[in-house]
């Protein structure tokens, strides 16, 4: 019996949420606010790095929450729920990019020029915050195999095959977007240092 | 400078797990707001669902059952004008076929009948003398063609058993000398055609049917007497069953939108402690379809609390005979078999100090012991599983609820200065003692034991057209779902 409890207490100390995830399967509103405000923020910047604006990351965060509520019998707790809420997210982002046709497109030098936010006023290191806003001023094809790759961790390989690409484009985009970064925050570096 | 941004991955992932500055990766409000209402949508989405989707599967396996019978017999169509001989053997060695086969060979004269002349017989391609007949291939399929050989089968049928021994003889000797003749088999095939009599031996003999259903040819009208109207062998059944109650629930129809309400008036009831029992008897109309009609009896006895309040007022007291100060306060209690209206008497002292409009807490304890005689009137289909049979029934019952015993009791919160709380006994329920209309609809399975005698297990779930509550907008039907096994009796 004692052992059972003690079972019981390593299971909950593995999942701290079970209790939550439990009371959301239920169908209990109060429970999905309370998952929802702790994963909230987390989530939020995730829907911010592969949405061009604000506006569309708040349509990722819905569409992603309602899916996770939708699928959360499928959690098994073999890790933490937030790794797989993110896994369920990233899949609806992706299949809101999957829906649009011309995503890679090649994009025009003019275009490229338009994406900087050259009123930036940049006046401490380097946050998430400036990064996720430089970030989003990538083209769509660009960012997304950006987050992709640097951020989720896929492969070329995975990348081609979740977005139905080759991995020569794959691996073209990701350059693309990289040097056009790069480019950008080098820019915002020198600032820095001229200032000193 | 360079060297830092050529390592971008190393520098993106250690920015963006960086301390973040607050609110800006706080969504809106409306975020949230939306994937509420999105969650309710989703709620009514599934809702609906559950509600269409047995209708759906009802529907889908009735209209399955019903049209299988069709494939079987547009299946039999298809193998028109093969292996007759096995047909005519059974239709002529079932008893008293032989005389009805005379019968049609003296009727079915195709001088009296005034069908076409004879010269319209296509010519046969062997006559092996026996009354058998070789005819042209099936690809004839011309009212004329086979009508001509119905005709000469009919008489050749006459002969009854010893006929049938010869045709079977003479059957092989064709199928030789189409060996050796080097004529294709399927075209040069023994005609053991179905006798122009055969629909109507379909009723005498299950048989010689089912041999129709299978070798009759397309120009027979089989589809004028369908197999359906073959009546069971026996039309009636008697059921005695006991029906454990599973529970009550309650349908919610707000602004004409129903919800299934699972606890809206459990809340406060302890279960109901609930047995059963009922008898039926129903007609077989069809193969298929049974109609009937039964009572059931059921007997309740519900416990059940709840917290009320009132407020304390002296403009109606009154003094009663042991000199105590006595007002009373009208309550309703709406409980799962009916609203409940009754007088609770305050007594106090009258030197207890009681401010006007003072609020005094009630816990209510209600004993209720109900009684429901339930008519049935339901059509029942039914299929046959293996050994089972499967049926699923609904119809429509007159119910009736009637409470033998009501207790109520009542504790309230102010023992200083309340002397004692009580029911008045003019408690007068409504919903009960009255007879309403209701529905009834179950699914069921049919284990037979012996020729006569079957297990039946049958989830039914009855409910009431006429609302318990209604207001305005808002109407609560009550439901019940009870598992019922009994016996079933075929005579």
């Amino acid at each position: 019996m004692d052992r059972t409890i003690e079972i019981s207490k390593y299971h909950e100390s593995l999942h701290p949420d079970a209790q939550l995830v439990r009371s959301c399967l239920d169908g209990d509103l109060k429970s999905q606010r309370e998952l929802y405000e702790q994963y909230k923020r987390p989530m939020f910047r995730l829907c911010l790095r592969y949405a061009s604006c604000r506006q569309d990351a708040e349509d990722f965060l819905q569409d992603g929450f309602l899916k996770v509520f939708k699928d959360l019998h499928q959690y098994r707790q073999q890790g933490p729920l937030g790794a797989w809420m993110r896994k369920v997210m990233v899949n609806t982002i992706l299949q809101h990019f999957r829906r649009q046709k011309h995503l890679f497109a090649p994009v025009e030098v003019q275009s490229l020029a338009e994406t900087y936010h050259q009123d930036e006023q940049i006046t401490g290191a380097m946050d998430a915050e400036m990064l996720t806003r430089y970030i989003q001023g990538l083209p769509d094809g660009y960012r997304l195999v950006f987050n992709m790759y640097v951020v989720e961790g896929y492969t070329h390989a995975d990348i081609a095959d979740e977005l139905g690409i080759s991995v020569g484009t794959s691996k073209s985009q990701l350059s693309k977007a990289k040097a056009m970064l790069r480019k950008r925050l080098e820019g915002v570096y020198s600032k820095q240092e001229i200032g000193r | 400078m360079s060297e830092r941004m050529d390592d971008l991955t190393r520098l993106v992932r250690e920015a963006l797990n960086r301390d973040h500055r607050s609110e800006w990766d706080t969504p809106s409000p409306d975020v949230w707001d939306s994937i509420a209402s999105g969650l309710q949508r989703e709620r009514r989405r599934r809702r609906l669902l559950w509600l269409v989707l047995p209708g759906l599967i009802a529907g889908g396996a009735i209209l399955f059952f019903l049209f299988s019978d069709q494939r079987v017999m547009q299946r039999a169509d298809e193998t028109v004008l093969t292996d007759h001989t096995d047909a005519a053997t059974e239709m002529a060695t079932f008893p008293g076929n032989a005389l009805r086969n005379e019968e049609v060979a003296s009727t079915d004269d195709p001088a009296q009948s005034g069908d076409r002349p004879a010269s319209d017989v296509p010519e046969s391609k062997e006559d092996t003398g026996s009354g058998e007949v070789l005819a042209e291939p099936p690809v004839q399929t011309t009212q004329g063609a086979l009508q001509s050989r119905q005709r000469v089968d009919a008489a050749s049928l006459a002969g009854g058993v010893k006929a049938t021994e010869t045709d079977q003889a003479s059957a092989q000797s064709t199928t030789d000398q189409s060996e050796t003749s080097g004529d294709q088999v399927s075209d040069l095939q023994p005609v053991r055609d179905v006798p122009v009599a055969a629909p109507r031996m379909v009723a005498i003999n299950p048989i010689a049917r089912r041999s129709v259903l299978v070798k009759s040819t397309r120009a027979l009208p089989i589809r004028e007497k369908p197999s359906s109207t073959v009546t069971p062998a026996r039309r009636w059944t008697a059921g005695l069953y006991l029906a454990p109650s599973l529970g009550t629930r309650h349908i919610v129809v707000n602004h004409g939108h129903p919800n299934l309400a699972r606890a809206l008036l459990k809340q406060q009831e302890t279960p109901a402690v609930r047995a059963g029992f009922g008898l039926s008897a129903a007609y077989a109309v069809h193969r298929r379809w049974d109609i009937g009609m039964g009572i059931e009896y059921a007997d309740f006895y519900l416990r059940s609390e709840y917290h009320k309040q009132i407020r304390f007022s002296r403009a109606g007291e009154t003094i009663n005979d042991e000199g105590l100060a006595e007002s009373s306060y009208r309550v309703q209690i709406n409980s799962s078999y009916g609203r409940i209206e009754t007088d609770i008497v305050v007594e106090r002292d009258q030197d207890a100090t009681l401010r006007e409009h003072d609020f005094i807490d009630l816990r209510l304890s209600m004993d209720q012991s109900l009684k429901l005689i339930r008519v049935p009137l339901f059509a029942r289909y039914h299929f046959s599983m293996g050994r089972l049979r499967m049926y699923g029934q609904g119809g429509l019952t007159l119910q009736h609820l009637h409470q033998s015993t009501l207790d109520i009791r009542a504790v309230h919160s102010l023992s200083d200065q309340v002397r004692r709380v009580r029911s008045a006994h003019d408690a007068m329920p409504r919903g009960v003692n009255t007879t309403t209309l209701g529905w009834q609809l179950g699914l069921g399975v049919e284990l037979p034991v012996g020729e006569r005698l079957s297990l039946t297990a049958s989830p039914v779930v009855s409910g009431s057209m006429e609302p318990l509550y209604a207001r305005e907008v808002f109407r609560i039907f009550p439901y019940t779902y009870d598992l019922r096994i009994g016996l079933n009796w075929k005579f």
